[in-house]
């Protein structure tokens, strides 16, 4: 938000410390990110398979059993 | 165990002249004993678990300590944080951990309190761990939106995040364990911890509390045991890789209408069986303890947020058939499903039986079905068989408490905690009594929020309450009357009928008929520390309050509770309306062509009033969102005067 709008407002030394720091209002900078929404239709290719082990095997036949 | 149990019941009814009712009967009992057998199972399979492994160090990461927050009570949740980051420095663990506070608060004073109370918050950590805050202006997606907003924009610089709901606690041996899993197992993509029921005081919050402390170990147990690499995910107190997050779990918006079709409301089984569906292991850790969250705390506040979780369940009826999800990534979205489904499931057996007392009480038995028929065909009702039914399906329904009891026992930290053997046991028996009196009545609000979903009502999205405030009487009344009248009705209709059936009806209506009292004792402090002094229903976190526990409750305590009329408070402290335009970000440009009229109408209020009083009398809850998101509007407030702040002296 624009300080400059007020000009009776002054920085304490926190908050001027602070905006040091910050980014923006509060966060880092931006670090994007792609984050496509998945479609439940289409399978996408995976990154390898991993077969339970003979434990998981075990409970899973208890389960059903 | 299902199949045993439905060879029997056809036994109790002859097979070959099983009429349609019975036929009906038997098929609803098929499914109510499977999803109970299925419980059993589960629970039966954990003993086969082995310990989780302990995870070696691995390379320097950034990890973000994510708090999504929504008109939270801001004391409490930066508390927590500050009482974690405190944690974690104490073991000099603390490097490479930053907090995100993500705010989808709709209401001007709980924002302005949020960026108050996190500036004190990153101030008291200065030298510990940075701490940032962002408010959405747009709620979209509600929180699995409000967790995607942060990913997109500043996933890019952590490695990990960690989940955190408002009441969540995680402490600082099980965040580092958690850290260490992901540096060393390159292919985890979610681990979920099992977090324990903490602070409830009320009668009901204590109740759930010590039925999560000791059957929750051997549900989650079973759990884990099962699902393996295919584990599940509960929306918080759980770590991330945020790149394969990113990659894999974007949540799709459903096609049709509220409320199966529109944004995924129960996210974290979604994003679970994405993740797994694209190759990344979800695991669940069951036994590094330390991680913690709290209860509602009465059964109405149970309700309300069982609506939520209802139509959030039965909309993955739209999503279970996706491509790609493997087998156990659909049985967990099943069970969601079947959680809710079960208690109309349940509702209709009891409708079925009710329908069958009718028949046999109104229409005369066909004793000669052939024409040449030399003996008549008695009708056949097998009362002895029935009974050993009754108790084989009791036993299996008591199966995971049992193991749980059994568990507790050998315990020596929970026989401690609660009460000794005799504690223990007898918290044990009151546990199954309330919750055979409570669970007709949960049954019958979770059918009506079944009944809502499929008509098409929204749950809409109210924040949780998580003070113990009470249920008055007229609450309880207004909440359950319908429950009671249709216990009172049941009972006296059934009892013309056939007394023996009310017999068997009586543990459900029983806890229909007194729904009243009940509810109005599950929010009941008095009650709560009644049992707690009677060492009954207590867990062993109440007599050793965990370090980290007791370190929130001191800050909450001893902290400074944030102004409760915010726009008041900025309009008069300087310093607070620089901290609170300072902490946030820029409000996003309107569309254009599309602007925001509230804006406007917000501004025109502010140049008419006369007086700050005026002022707030007028703003509408929108508006004030507006004041408080630009800085001109908020000086030009600032310049209104008061009672207390003559014209003269602004």
């Amino acid at each position: 938000m624009d300080l400059r709008l007020n000009p009776h407002l002054e920085l304490t030394p926190p908050a001027a410390a602070f905006q040091a720091r910050a980014g923006s209002g509060g966060m880092p900078p931006e670090n994007p990110v792609e984050m496509p929404p998945q479609e439940l239709g289409y399978k996408p290719q995976r990154r390898g398979r991993h077969w339970p082990g003979a434990a998981v095997l075990y409970a899973r036949f208890i389960l059903v059993s | 165990m299902t199949i045993y149990g439905v060879y029997q019941m056809l036994q109790v009814v002859r097979f070959a002249s099983m009429t349609l009712l019975q036929g009906l009967m038997i098929f609803f009992f098929a499914v109510s004993l499977g999803w109970i057998a299925f419980a059993a199972g589960s629970v039966l399979a954990g003993a086969s678990k082995r310990r989780d492994p302990t995870p070696g160090s691995g390379v320097a990461t950034l990890t973000a300590l994510v708090m999504p927050i929504y008109n939270e009570d801001p004391l409490r949740t930066t508390a927590a944080l500050r009482a974690m980051a405190e944690a974690l420095a104490l073991i000099d663990a603390h490097r490479g951990f930053e907090i995100v506070i993500l705010s989808d608060s709709t209401n001007a004073d709980s924002w302005i309190r949020e960026t108050l109370s996190t500036d004190l918050l990153r101030n008291s950590l200065l030298t510990i761990m940075p701490v940032w805050y962002r408010r959405r202006w747009q709620n979209i997606a509600r929180k699995s939106g409000n967790l995607e907003d942060f990913v997109t924009r500043w996933g890019g610089r952590y490695d990990h995040m960690i989940v955190l709901d408002a009441d969540s606690l995680i402490d600082a041996h099980t965040l580092q364990r958690l850290l260490q899993a992901m540096q060393t197992d390159p292919d985890l993509g979610i681990l979920q911890t099992a977090p324990q029921l903490i602070g409830a005081t009320t009668f009901f919050g204590r109740l759930q509390q010590f039925a999560a402390c000791v059957y929750g170990p051997v549900i989650t147990r079973g759990l884990s045991a099962w699902s393996g690499d295919s584990g599940n995910y509960w929306g918080h107190n759980a770590i991330i890789r945020t790149a394969a997050f990113a990659q894999y779990c974007g949540l799709p918006k459903l096609a049709g209408r509220k409320p199966f079709g529109g944004f995924v409301l129960s996210h974290d089984f979604v994003e679970a069986a994405l993740m797994r569906r694209g190759g990344w292991k979800v695991r669940m850790a069951t036994d590094c303890g330390g991680s913690w969250e709290e209860s509602p705390p009465s059964l109405i506040d149970v309700a309300i947020r069982d609506r939520r979780w209802a139509q959030g369940n039965l909309q993955h009826m739209k999503i279970i058939g996706a491509a790609g999800f493997s087998f156990i990534s659909r049985i967990h979205l099943g069970v969601g499903i079947m959680s809710y489904l079960s208690s109309p499931l349940w509702l209709v057996m009891l409708g079925i039986g009710f329908a069958l007392a009718v028949q046999s009480h109104l229409i005369r038995p066909e004793y000669f079905n052939h024409d040449f028929q030399l003996f008549p065909t008695w009708p056949r009702f097998d009362v002895e068989l029935m009974m050993a039914l009754f108790w084989f399906s009791m036993i299996v329904l008591l199966i995971p408490k049992m193991l749980g009891l059994v568990r507790a026992l050998l315990s020596r930290r929970i026989r401690r905690g609660s009460g000794g053997v005799i504690g223990v046991a007898a918290s044990f028996l009151l546990e199954v009594i309330l919750s055979a009196l409570y669970a007709p009545v949960l049954m019958l609000i979770q059918s009506r929020h079944v009944f809502e979903v499929f008509m098409g009502r929204d749950s809409g999205w109210k924040p949780q309450r998580r003070d113990s405030g009470g249920t008055t009487w007229s609450d309880a009344w207004h909440f359950h009357k319908r429950h009671m009248f249709l216990s009172c009705a049941t009972a006296v209709i059934v009892w013309f009928l056939s007394p023996p059936l009310l017999a068997w009806l009586s543990p459900a209506l029983l806890g229909l008929f007194l729904s009243v009292p009940l509810s109005r004792a599950s929010g009941s402090e008095s009650l709560g520390r009644i049992l707690s002094r009677l060492a009954l229903l207590r867990t062993p976190e109440e007599l050793e309050t965990p370090p980290l526990v007791a370190r929130r409750q001191e800050l909450v305590r001893l902290g400074v509770a944030p102004p409760v009329d915010g726009l008041r408070h900025l309009a008069r402290h300087r310093e607070s309306r620089l901290t609170h335009i300072n902490g946030n970000l820029a409000r996003p440009a309107d569309p254009r062509g599309r602007p925001d009229p509230y804006a406007f109408t917000a501004e025109q209020k502010l140049k008419d009033a006369r007086s700050l009083d005026e002022a707030l009398a007028w703003l509408t809850p929108v508006e004030r969102v507006e004041v408080a998101g630009d800085a001109r509007l908020l000086n030009q407030l600032a310049l209104l005067p008061d009672a207390e702040h003559p014209l003269f002296l602004i």
